[in-house]
C-alpha cells in the first residue's frame, strides 16, 4: 500500500470525533434516503400485490337480482375474466347496551369458490353455516367480539338476530375497520334470510380480461355488459367502477410516500451541506500538510485524488452503517404501515436497485459535497500553506457589512470579538447557517404541518354544529321523528334532512361512483360548510347543488356553473353546481334544498337524516344522548341505520392521521440531530483555527471562563441567526408541503397554520444545541496548556 | 558545469498593505557540487530565493534554469513532478508529516514520484535513515524524536529520490549548536558526493564554513564570496 494511504488512515484515526462526525453526516443522508427508497419498494410492491391478489372487481353491476344463469352468461363474454354474484347489506352490529356500529355484510354465494374480491381465511372456520358469520380480522376488535361468541346483527327494517362468530378472514381490499370504525362480516345467503332479507343477490362483480388498469376500457366493457344484460331481459340500476388497481387507502400511502420523499430529500441536502462543512474542517487542518506533500513532489492531481480517496473511504464506511440501518427501519416502518392499513407483507425483500441508489448517493453526495473544499484546499500554494500559522490573517474591514460589525455599539470587547469572529469565515458561516437553517426549517415545518392538519380538522368539524348524526334505513315522517326526540334530555336542537343516493351520468351512458345526496332545511343552523368556490344554497334555489370537495375528487371535471345529469336510480335529473364546499373526512356528497329534494324524490315531509345538537359537548353527554335517541327511535318504530356522534367521527379521522404524526415526529428529531452536528463541526474548526489566538488572549489575561464564553457566545449567535432564517423559510415551505400533503391526503389544501410553538420550541432547541455544540470545542481549547497553545501549528 | 542559473529574477508580492518586492533582479549561477550559504537579515529575500529555486513560487520577472529546465515557466503540476525528482527541500521546522512514521515519511516522496519499484522503497528508505543515523527510530512517529533527529529524518526524506540539488531553509535554526554542527557535516558529505547544497542560514559560523556565501539585502545580492581555501576538518 502506498505510504500516503497510511497517512490517510492515521489522519482519520488522529481526529476520531471529526472522522466519526463525517461518517455520521454521510450515514444520516444515506439512512434518510435509503429508508425512503426501501420503504417505497416494499410498501408499493406489497400493497399492490395484496390488493391485486384479491382479484378486485373491475366494475360492479347493481341490479334487481343476479341469478346463476346471468352470471354464467356474463362470464362467457370474452371481455370478462371472472364474474361473481354478491350482495352487500349495510346493517348494524351491537357492541354494547344501546351501542351499535355499522356492519357491512357481504353475502357470498360459495365460500369455497370466491373468485372476485377474494378474502383469505385467517382463523376458525372459513365457511360459515346458517346463523354463522366470519368477520374481517381487523374488524374483530372494533366489533368488540371474538371467535366463538355470538353477536347481535340487524339489517334495515328487521329485528336484530344473534349470529355466531365462527372465524376471521383477511380482506386486504377493504379499508381498515379501525380507521373507518365499521365492521365487515361475511355470511351466506341462507344467513341473510335468517336476518330477514330474502331477496337474493343484487350485485355482479366482474373482472375484465385485459386492460385491467384502463378505466375507459373498463367503463366501455361495463356498458357493453349492461346492454348485454338488458337485452337478456334483466335490468341494471347502476354501474360502479372502483379506481382500477387502487387500494382504498392508496391515497394515504401516497401522502406518506410524498412526505417520505420530501423530507428524505431535505435530509439528503442537509447531509450534503454537513459533509461540505466537515470536509472543509478536515481540509482546514490539512493545509500545511498539503504544502509539505507538494514540496515533496506531489502534484495537485495526486492531492485531489488523495482526498477524494479519503472521502470515498468515509462514504463506504457510512454505507456499511447506513444501509443495514435503513433496511431495518424501512422494514419496521413497512410492518407498521401494513398493520395500520391491514395488509400482509409477504416478503420484506429489498430490491437490488435500492442498494445501487444508496451506494450512488453514499459515494456521490460526499464526493460532490467535498469537491469545493478539496479543490480549494489543493489550490493553496506551498508558500501560503507553509505560512499558515494559526493566527488567521483573514482580511476584514473590506465590505460595508464588515464595517457595520466593526462598530462597537457599546458592547464589551470580548462580546464584540465573538460577534466579529462569527463573520470572519463567511463561506463557512454560510454553510453552517445553511445546515442549521434547513434543519430548523424542517423542524418548524413538521410542527406547522401537524398544526395545520389539526386546524383543518378542527375547522372542518367546527362547521358541523351538530353532535349526533342519525341515519334512518328509509325516509320517515319528520313529525314522527321530531315527536320521538322532543322529550329527550340534553337535546338542544334537531334538524331533519332528506337523503338519497345519486351518480353522475356520463355522456356514454355510464355512471360515476354513487354519492350521497343530502337535503338540509332552508337556512340550516347545524351545518355551515366552508365554501371553496361558488356559494352555499339559497332558499329559492331549484335544481342546484353544492358538492363537497370529496365528490369533486371523484368527478374532477365538475365546475361551478356546470349542468350535470344525476341518476337517482329511477330517473336522471339535471342539476347545476352552484358551489364547492370543503368537508374533510366526509364521503362524496351533494347538497340540495329540501324543497327541491322533496319534489324530485316525492318525499315531502319525510327525512332520512337527523342531526341533533346537544346542550353539552363532552363525550359522556354525546354517549348518553346517543343511547337515549337509540331507545327513543326503537320505541317509535324508526329503523336506524347509523347513529354516530361527531367525536367518534373525528376520532376516526384523526386515527387516519396517526401514521403521519409518528412520521413527522421522527423527521423533526432527525433534523435536530443533523443541525447540531453541523454546528458542532463548525465550532470545532473555528476553535482549531484560533488555537494560537486563544493562547494569545490567555497570555494577556483571559481566563478559561472568558474563552469558554467567547466561543459559546459565537455559537449561540450563529444559532440565533439560523433560527431567524429558519422561521422565515418555514413559512413558504409549510405552505408548499402543507398544500401538497393536503391535496394528496385530504384532497384539499390544508388550512396553513404557522404555529408559534414550532418557532419557540426551535428557539429553545437551537440555543441549547448551539450551547452544547460550542461548549465542547471551547472547553478543549480552554484546557490546553498555554505553551502548547502558543506553539500550536 | 553551471547547474543553476537565474537571470534578472524579481519577485513582487501584493497584499492589502500594497506591493512588496522581495527579490529584485537577482542574477546567480551555481555549479554542480557547490555548498552555498545564503545569508541576510530577516525579510531580505533569502527564503523567497530558495522558494523560486525550488519551483515552489514563480518569479514576477526573470528566468530560472536548472539543469536546462526553465522552471519559471513550468505549471504547478509539472513543477511538482520536477521538484520531486530534482530537488530535496529541508525546512527549519522539519515539516515531517505527523501521522506517518519516520520511515514512511522518507518513503512518501518515492511514492509520489514512483522513482523506485515498490518493493525497493522500504530498503532504500532504511539505508537513508542509517546514513543519517536515525534508523533505530524508523517505526516511530516524528513527535517521539528530538529536534536534531527530526531534522536528520527531514534530510533523509530530502534525499529519498536521490535529487542532485538540496535546498535547505534555515535547517539548523531550530537546533542546538552541536546538533547544528552534525547537520552541517551531513551537508558537506552530500557535497562530496557531488550534490549541490544551498542553505539559507542565520548562523554566521556555519555560513563562513560554506564554499560560497551569498549575502542578500533588500532583495538584491550584495555579496558573493568564495572560500576555496577553507580546509574541512572532520
Amino acid at each position: 500500500m502506498h505510504t500516503r494511504w497510511y497517512k490517510a488512515f492515521r489522519d482519520l484515526m488522529l481526529n476520531k470525533p471529526r472522522t466519526l462526525l463525517v461518517i455520521i453526516s454521510i450515514a444520516l443522508g444515506v439512512f434518510g434516503f435509503g429508508t425512503i427508497v426501501n420503504s417505497y419498494s416494499i410498501l408499493i410492491r406489497e400493497m399492490d400485490k395484496n390488493y391485486m391478489d384479491t382479484n378486485p372487481a373491475s366494475f360492479v353491476l347493481h341490479t334487481e337480482s343476479v341469478n346463476e344463469s346471468a352470471t354464467k352468461l356474463i362470464s362467457s363474454m370474452p371481455e370478462i375474466k371472472d364474474a361473481e354474484p354478491r350482495k352487500t347489506v349495510i346493517g348494524r352490529l351491537q357492541t354494547g347496551r344501546d351501542e351499535w356500529l355499522p356492519i357491512w355484510l357481504f353475502v357470498i354465494e360459495d365460500f369455497n369458490n370466491t373468485r372476485v374480491d377474494v378474502f383469505e381465511p385467517e382463523k376458525g372456520l372459513d365457511s360459515p353455516a346458517i346463523g354463522e358469520i366470519v368477520i374481517e380480522r381487523a374488524a374483530l376488535p372494533v366489533a368488540n367480539t371474538e371467535i366463538g361468541r355470538n353477536v347481535s346483527v340487524k339489517i334495515p327494517a328487521r329485528e336484530a338476530k344473534e349470529l355466531k362468530v365462527v372465524g376471521s378472514v383477511h380482506a386486504p381490499g377493504l379499508p381498515p375497520a379501525w380507521m373507518e370504525n365499521i365492521t365487515y362480516g361475511f355470511i351466506s345467503r341462507e344467513t341473510l334470510e335468517v336476518l330477514g332479507d330474502t331477496a337474493g343477490f343484487n350485485e355482479l362483480r366482474a373482472v375484465v380480461s385485459e386492460n385491467r388498469f384502463d378505466r375507459e376500457y373498463i367503463r366501455s366493457t361495463a356498458v357493453k355488459v349492461k346492454q348485454f344484460y338488458e337485452t337478456n331481459g334483466l335490468s341494471v340500476d347502476r354501474i360502479e367502477i372502483p379506481e382500477p388497481g387502487k387500494h382504498p387507502h392508496s391515497d394515504q400511502m401516497s401522502a406518506l410516500l410524498f412526505l417520505l420523499q420530501a423530507f428524505g430529500l431535505l435530509a439528503l441536502v442537509l447531509s450534503g451541506v454537513l459533509v461540505i462543512n466537515m470536509i472543509s474542517a478536515m481540509m482546514a487542518s490539512q493545509i500545511r500538510q498539503i504544502g509539505i506533500m507538494k514540496t515533496l513532489g506531489a502534484t495537485r492531481g495526486q492531492i485531489i485524488g488523495f482526498y477524494y480517496g479519503i472521502v470515498l473511504f468515509l462514504g463506504t464506511v457510512a454505507l456499511f452503517i447506513a444501509m443495514p440501518l435503513s433496511a431495518w427501519t424501512a422494514k419496521t416502518y413497512a410492518r407498521f404501515a401494513a398493520d395500520m392499513l391491514n395488509f400482509d407483507i409477504a416478503s420484506y425483500r429489498i430490491q437490488f436497485w435500492t442498494y445501487l441508489i444508496q451506494i450512488a448517493v453514499g459515494l456521490l453526495v460526499p464526493v460532490l459535497a467535498a469537491s469545493y473544499p478539496i479543490f480549494k484546499g489543493s489550490r493553496v500554494t506551498i508558500r501560503e500553506s507553509l505560512g499558515d500559522y494559526g493566527v488567521n490573517q483573514t482580511k476584514i474591514n473590506s465590505s460595508i457589512f464588515d464595517k457595520v460589525i466593526e462598530k462597537p455599539y457599546g458592547f464589551g470587547r470580548p462580546l464584540l470579538l465573538s460577534l466579529r469572529n462569527t463573520f470572519r469565515r463567511k463561506g463557512r458561516l454560510l454553510l453552517t447557517l445553511g445546515t442549521l437553517t434547513l434543519g430548523g426549517a424542517i423542524f418548524i415545518v413538521a410542527i406547522n404541518v401537524g398544526a395545520s392538519i389539526d386546524n383543518t380538522i378542527e375547522n372542518s368539524f367546527k362547521s358541523k354544529r351538530y353532535s349526533i348524526e342519525l341515519k334512518l334505513s328509509r325516509p320517515y315522517p319528520i313529525t314522527e321523528i321530531e315527536r320521538s326526540i322532543q322529550n329527550i334530555p340534553g337535546v338542544s336542537g334537531v334538524e331533519c334532512w332528506g337523503g338519497a343516493m345519486g351518480a353522475v351520468v356520463r355522456p356514454d351512458g355510464g355512471e360515476g361512483g354513487y354519492f350521497s345526496i343530502k337535503a338540509p332545511p332552508p337556512n340550516t343552523e347545524l351545518v355551515n360548510l366552508p365554501i371553496i368556490r361558488g356559494r352555499w344554497l339559497q332558499p329559492d334555489d331549484q335544481n342546484s347543488i353544492v358538492i363537497n370537495h370529496t365528490l369533486l375528487e371523484e368527478e374532477p371535471g365538475l365546475k361551478v356553473g356546470d349542468e350535470v345529469a344525476v341518476s337517482t336510480g329511477q330517473s336522471n335529473i339535471p342539476l347545476r353546481v352552484v358551489g364547492i364546499a370543503r368537508e374533510i373526512g366526509s364521503k362524496p356528497t351533494a347538497y340540495m334544498n329540501y324543497a327541491f329534494y322533496a319534489a324530485v324524490f316525492r318525499q315531502d315531509g319525510y327525512a332520512s337524516h337527523v342531526f341533533v345538537a346537544t346542550s353539552g359537548d363532552s363525550g359522556a353527554t354525546y354517549s348518553s344522548v346517543s343511547s337515549r335517541l337509540e331507545q327513543a327511535f326503537r320505541d317509535a318504530g324508526l329503523d336506524l341505520l347509523d347513529n354516530t356522534d361527531i367525536l367518534t367521527t373525528r376520532k376516526i379521522f384523526e386515527d387516519h392521521m396517526k401514521l403521519i404524526a409518528v412520521f413527522l415526529v421522527l423527521i423533526a428529531l432527525l433534523t435536530v440531530i443533523i443541525g447540531g452536528l453541523g454546528l458542532m463541526s463548525t465550532m470545532s474548526i473555528n476553535v482549531m483555527e484560533r488555537i494560537r489566538e486563544i493562547g494569545i488572549m490567555r497570555s494577556i489575561g483571559a481566563t478559561d471562563r472568558d474563552i469558554l464564553r467567547l466561543v459559546m457566545v459565537e455559537g449561540i449567535f450563529i444559532g440565533l441567526i439560523s433560527w431567524l432564517l429558519s422561521s422565515l423559510l418555514s413559512i413558504p415551505l409549510t405552505a408548499v408541503i402543507g398544500n401538497e400533503f393536503g391535496n394528496i391526503f385530504l384532497h384539499t389544501p390544508l388550512n396553513i397554520v404557522i404555529t408559534p410553538w414550532g418557532i419557540l420550541i426551535w428557539l429553545v432547541g437551537i440555543i441549547l444545541a448551539t450551547a452544547i455544540a460550542s461548549f465542547f470545542p471551547a472547553r478543549n481549547a480552554s484546557r490546553m496548556a498555554l505553551p502548547q497553545v502558543l506553539a500550536y501549528e | 558545469m553551471i547547474q543553476i542559473a537565474t537571470n534578472g529574477v524579481s519577485k513582487t508580492y501584493k497584499s492589502a498593505a500594497g506591493e512588496f518586492t522581495a527579490l529584485n533582479g537577482v542574477n546567480l549561477q551555481v555549479e554542480e557540487g557547490e555548498l552555498i550559504a545564503v545569508v541576510g537579515k530577516s525579510g531580505s529575500g533569502k527564503s523567497t530565493l530558495l522558494n523560486l529555486l525550488a519551483g515552489i513560487d514563480h518569479p514576477t520577472k526573470g528566468e530560472i534554469v536548472i539543469e536546462n529546465v526553465p522552471i519559471h515557466s513550468l505549471s504547478e503540476g509539472k513543477a511538482a513532478s520536477w521538484r520531486g525528482r530534482k530537488i530535496g527541500v529541508i525546512f527549519q521546522f522539519f515539516q515531517l508529516l505527523p501521522t506517518l512514521t519516520v520511515i514512511e515519511n522518507v518513503m512518501l516522496p518515492m511514492d509520489f514520484r514512483n522513482t523506485y519499484p515498490f518493493s525497493k522503497r522500504k530498503p532504500l528508505a532504511m539505508e537513508l535513515l542509517e546514513r543519517v543515523e536515525v534508523a533505530q527510530h524508523a517505526d516511530k512517529l516524528p513527535a517521539c524524536l528530538s529536534g536534531g533527529e527530526q531534522q536528520r529524518v527531514a534530510i533523509a526524506r530530502a534525499l529519498a529520490n536521490n535529487p542532485p540539488i538540496i535546498l535547505a531553509d534555515e535547517p539548523t535554526g531550530n537546533l542546538d549548536s552541536k546538533t547544528a554542527e552534525n547537520i552541517f557535516s551531513l551537508f558537506r558529505d552530500l557535497v562530496k558526493e557531488g550534490k549541490t547544497v544551498i542553505m539559507v542560514t542565520h548562523n554566521d559560523d556555519l555560513a563562513q564554513r560554506a564554499e560560497r556565501v551569498i549575502t542578500i539585502k533588500d532583495g538584491a545580492i550584495i555579496g558573493d564570496s568564495r572560500a576555496s581555501d577553507i580546509v574541512y576538518t572532520d
